[in-house]
C-alpha cells in the first residue's frame, strides 16, 4: 500500500555532472538530480548528441557558466550542499581501471 | 563570467543546451534521515489515534487506552526533539536531536508494549502475544542503535562529557577494577550496538512494524471496520518511512566512509536539506 506521496518521500535521485555548451556558445557545466524514471530517457537523448531542455530531465542543482567544470573551491560547496564529490564520479572511475586492466 | 549558483531560477530559462560530456556521480536522497523520521512519526500518530477513536467507538476500553497512551509517545516525539534542540548547542545538529527524541521514544515504545506483551501472555491471546513480540523486538532495535547513533554523533562523546561533570567516575574508571568493569561494558555494548545496526541497515525494525500494521490493516478490511482500517493503513505509511530512513541513513554512512569527512552526516547534507531541493525524515 504504498501511495505516490509516500513512494516520492522514499525516493533517491540519481547525480549527474553535465558538461555542456548554451546557446550563447559558452561553455557551461551543471549538477543534476535526475530521477530514476526519466535516467535512461536522458542518457538516450545526449548520445544523439541533438540540442535539449536538460530541464525537462531533471533538476538543475549547481552550474556555473564560461567553466567546464567547477573549479576546487566549487566542489567544496558541491560536496558541502549535495554530496557530491569528483573522486566519487563512478563512470570515470572505471574507465580508469578499465585502461590500466587493458595497459 | 564565471558563477555558481545553487539557485536554478536563471538556469531553467536557458532552452537549450549541447550536452557534451555528462557522468553519473552519485545518488541523491530526496529527503534526509530527520525529516524521513518525522514523517513516520505523523504517520504512526495518525495511526494511533484512529485505534483510540476505535476503541472509544466500540467501547473497547483496552484498545482504547492502547491507542491513546500510544499517541501520546508517538507526539511526544516532536516535544521531546524540541527540548533535545533547545537544550544545549551541542544539540543543534539536526541529526542528533531527531536520535535522542526517537531513541527516548522507542524506549518508551518498548516498555510500554513489554507490558501488554506480559498481558498477552498471561491471557494467552496468540494475536496480540505476536504483536507485542513484534513490536517490543522492533522497539529494541531501535532503541539500540538509537543509543549507538547518539555516542557517535555526541562530540566529545557521551561518557567525557560524564567524566568531565562527576570526575569521581574518571577515577573509579581508571582503577584496575573499574578498568576491567569499562571494557567488559564496552565489549558488551559494542556487540549490542553492532547487532542492532546491522539489523537497522537490513530494515529489521520496518519489517517487524510493518508486518504488525499489516495483520491490522487485513483484520479491518475482512471484519469491514474503517476505523482499524485507518489505523493499520497509518501504521503502514510509517513503517514504510521507517524503512526509508534506515535506508537514508545507511547511505549517509557509506557517503561518510567513501568522502572520509568530519562532519555528521546531518551536516554535510545541510544544503540539500534547507535549500534547493527543498525536500527532506511510528507506534
Amino acid at each position: 500500500m504504498m501511495t505516490e506521496e509516500v513512494k516520492e518521500e522514499l525516493e533517491i535521485h540519481l547525480l549527474e555532472m553535465v558538461q555542456m555548451t548554451i546557446e550563447s556558445g559558452d561553455s557551461a557545466w551543471a549538477l543534476m538530480s535526475i530521477s530514476p524514471e526519466k535516467y535512461q530517457d536522458y542518457k538516450v537523448k545526449i548520445e544523439t548528441g541533438d540540442d535539449l531542455d536538460i530541464n525537462e530531465y531533471g533538476r538543475v542543482l549547481a552550474y556555473g557558466v564560461g567553466e567546464t567544470e567547477p573549479t576546487p573551491e566549487e566542489n567544496e560547496r558541491l560536496l558541502e550542499e549535495f554530496g557530491y564529490h569528483p573522486d566519487l564520479n563512478m563512470e570515470e572511475k572505471l574507465k580508469k581501471i578499465l585502461e590500466k586492466g587493458s595497459g | 563570467m564565471t558563477s555558481l549558483s545553487l539557485d536554478n531560477s536563471s538556469f531553467s530559462s536557458v532552452p537549450r543546451v549541447q550536452v557534451k560530456k555528462s557522468t553519473f556521480s552519485g545518488y541523491v536522497p530526496t529527503s534526509t534521515s530527520g525529516e524521513l523520521t518525522d514523517r513516520s512519526y505523523v504517520a504512526q500518530t495518525s495511526g494511533t489515534a484512529s485505534m483510540f477513536f476505535e476503541g472509544l467507538v466500540n467501547g473497547d476500553i483496552g484498545t482504547a487506552t492502547t491507542g491513546l497512551l500510544n499517541t501520546i509517545k508517538n507526539a511526544g516525539y516532536f516535544g521531546s526533539k524540541k527540548i533535545f534542540n533547545n537544550a544545549s548547542v551541542d544539540n543543534n545538529v539536526e541529526g542528533l536531536a531527531s536520535a535522542k527524541a526517537d531513541t527516548l521514544t522507542a524506549g518508551v515504545g518498548m516498555a510500554s508494549n513489554s507490558f501488554q506483551l506480559v498481558g498477552a501472555i498471561a491471557s494467552g491471546d496468540p494475536t496480540y502475544l505476536m504483536s507485542g513480540i513484534l513490536a517490543c523486538g522492533a522497539y529494541l532495535i531501535q532503541t539500540a542503535d538509537g543509543l549507538r547513533e547518539v555516542c557517535d554523533k555526541s562530540k566529545p562523546s557521551t561518557m567525557e562529557n560524564l567524566e568531565k561533570k562527576f570526575p569521581f567516575i574518571g577515577t573509579v574508571t581508571n582503577s584496575t577494577f573499574g578498568g576491567a568493569i569499562k571494557v567488559a561494558v564496552k565489549k558488551t555494548s559494542d556487540l549490542v550496538f553492532k547487532f542492532a545496526e546491522t539489523a537497522k541497515d537490513n530494515n529489521m525494525d520496518a519489517a517487524m512494524l510493518g508486518i504488525r500494521a499489516g495483520g491490522t490493516l487485513t483484520v479491518g478490511v475482512v471484519t469491514g471496520n474503517p476505523l482499524m482500517i485507518a489505523t493499520g493503513a497509518g501504521l503502514s505509511i510509517g513503517a514504510l518511512i521507517r524503512a526509508g530512513s534506515n535506508i537514508r541513513k545507511k547511505y549517509e554512512k557509506n557517503m561518510d566512509v567513501l568522502v572520509g569527512g568530519e562532519d555528521t552526516e546531518e551536516e554535510q547534507f545541510s544544503g540539500v536539506h534547507g535549500e534547493t531541493l527543498g525536500g527532506h525524515s511510528l507506534a
